[in-house]
């Protein structure tokens, strides 16, 4: 009786858990008119809001922007962070501590306050109106969080193969290549998977450095809301579209993930 | 020797770091400090401390606090009790696979784009197309302006940021329940304890770590980065009554290039900041000092 009552509350908070989804996957296969007359009539699926993406909104261009600006982060991202986490917990130097509190403080930090000097200084190389603005953008939410977090996993991975490789004549370069890099890897990989989530899904910044020519997908399934009208089907279709690679990957780590929630996170 | 090879492998995070933070920091109080609008004046002209005096006088500044403290207060608070009794529902199942599918469901809509989050609460809030009003048009032949009433919208946007984080805490809790071990709550059965005096003596005084650096670290990320949720379902609207922080110095910034007053809410915001860093190192002084 009492597993009843749990099972029974469980559902329902499942139910409510998943049924947003549920419903944008279901209005984004209903025809626009089927969607404005009455959510809750049956009507005929159609995939004329999935097609009109690429037609109309331009989302092979928006995909191959976010892609590519998820990349440049990806890849500026990983090795900073995980040779700064390695330094910091092998070498500490004077003020290394510091700036782990330094970088703890850059997570507190308001995002928007650091919008205009970036405009300044992008405008200033005639940079305006380009990725890098953006890129830089993400790399200030990515970088101190993968810091922080691979920091606290070389805290927690053992030092013996390290100091053994040491007394065999291995350089600290080629420790850190041949050992260290290889023991990081499954933080690694999870920083890369919660960098890529990061900048495909970032807002603030894309919103604050796109123009009519340049548009992440957030953007622009922002800009499917007008003052007046808002496109109800594609805005529904490309919800769910570009939630995709972020549900593939949620299911391809979601091991790894889960665990690193059990990791202390924040230092 | 090895001193350097520390400060070598963290320089490229450093001087990142500098750009990214410190500059912005020095960039907003040196400009809040001048007039400086881009339409109407493109040279900044110094003003002392004109615009701090008005940003404090303004009520527009308080209401954008207050719905932000608001905001912050009631969805975190929603999310940690809602997440610790779904994970201690969960905890219950002992069945590997039903947690699995459900842990993988939790990262679904955690991991979604706040866009994506602020596109969901307009389907379900919406007066036209919503799915609330359409169920209470059929039950009770009523509709409600969820996103246009000043009362209700700031509500409605903390029921969707409720149901986009709380499996943030069912993930933490659900982890940290199943490594409580097993010996006490054995005990505590055989000695013929109830559920509910399982869950006050032993559940959760063993989670009050956890419950205390989840409920700061997601405080601190709403406090911070409330912004696309906001923006997709209000607009800060009606009038500024959903106005927030991040959204008022975006508008600032880049829709009326009032630099001059951006950067001065900036500046007080890192005042804030400031505050919750040093809460936060105090929590964790054994640590850090």
């Amino acid at each position: 009786m009492k597993n009843f009552l749990n099972y029974t509350i469980l559902a329902l908070l499942l139910f409510i858990m998943l049924s947003p989804v549920v419903w944008l996957l279901v209005l984004s296969i209903k025809p626009e008119s089927a969607i404005v007359s009455d959510p809750l009539k049956p009507f005929n699926p159609t995939l004329e809001h999935y097609l009109s993406l690429f037609k109309i909104y331009k989302f092979d261009t928006v995909t191959l922007t976010s892609a590519i600006i998820a990349l440049i982060v990806l890849a500026i991202t990983i090795p900073v962070s995980s040779l700064a986490a390695y330094g910091l917990s092998r070498f500490p130097f004077k003020g290394s501590k510091l700036f782990l509190l330094l970088i703890l403080f850059c997570r507190m930090i308001v995002p928007a306050i650091i919008i205009l000097p970036m405009y300044g200084f992008f405008s200033a190389l005639g940079l305006k109106g380009s990725i890098w603005p953006i890129v830089f953008g993400h790399l200030s939410w990515t970088l101190p969080f993968a810091i922080l977090i691979l920091q606290s996993f070389c805290e927690e991975m053992p030092k013996e193969m390290e100091e053994a490789a040491r007394l065999d004549g291995l350089s600290e370069w080629g420790i850190l290549w041949k050992i260290a890099f290889p023991l990081m890897a499954p933080g690694i990989t999870v920083i890369g998977v919660v960098t890529f989530n990061t900048s495909w899904n970032e807002f603030l910044f894309a919103a604050s450095f796109s123009t009519a020519y340049l548009k992440t997908g957030p953007v622009a399934i922002s800009s499917m809301i007008a003052e007046w009208t808002i496109a109800w089907g594609p805005l529904a279709s490309s919800g769910i579209y570009w939630s995709i690679p972020i549900i593939i990957v949620a299911i391809l780590f979601n091991r790894r993930l889960i665990r690193a929630f059990t990791l202390r996170y924040y230092g | 020797m090895k001193k350097r090879t520390g400060i070598l492998m963290t320089m490229p995070a450093i001087a990142l770091i500098l750009f990214l933070f410190v500059y912005p920091l020095f960039f907003n109080f040196y400009y809040s400090f001048f007039f400086y609008n881009l339409y109407t004046s493109p040279e900044p002209i110094f003003i002392g401390i004109t615009n701090y005096v008005s940003v404090l006088n303004s009520s527009i500044f308080f209401n954008a606090l207050r719905n932000t403290v608001f905001f912050t207060l009631a969805s975190v608070t929603f999310e940690f009790m809602l997440g610790f009794i779904l994970s201690l529902l969960l905890s219950k199942l002992r069945s590997n696979i039903i947690m699995g599918i459900i842990s993988a469901l939790c990262l679904l809509p955690w991991s979604m784009s706040e866009v994506v989050e602020g596109i969901i609460g307009q389907f379900l809030f919406s007066p036209r197309v919503g799915v609330i009003n359409a169920i209470t048009r059929l039950l009770f032949n009523v509709e409600f302006p969820w996103l246009t009433d000043s009362s209700l919208a700031l509500w409605s946007i903390i029921f969707v940021d409720t149901w986009k984080l709380t499996p943030f805490f069912v993930l933490i809790d659900l982890s940290a329940i199943l490594s409580i071990p097993r010996d006490p709550m054995d005990a505590m059965n055989v000695d013929g304890a109830s559920q509910l005096q399982q869950i006050r003596y032993l559940i959760i005084p063993y989670m009050l770590p956890v419950f205390a650096i989840s409920t700061i670290i997601r405080g601190i990320d709403a406090f911070t980065r409330i912004f696309g949720i906001v923006y997709i379902m209000t607009g800060g609207g009606p009038g500024i009554a959903t106005d927030v922080i991040p959204l008022e110095i975006f508008n600032l910034g880049l829709r009326v290039f009032n630099w001059g007053m951006a950067t001065t809410w900036g500046a007080i915001t890192f005042l804030f900041s400031i505050i919750l860093l040093i809460g936060y190192i105090y929590m964790n002084r054994r640590q850090w000092l």
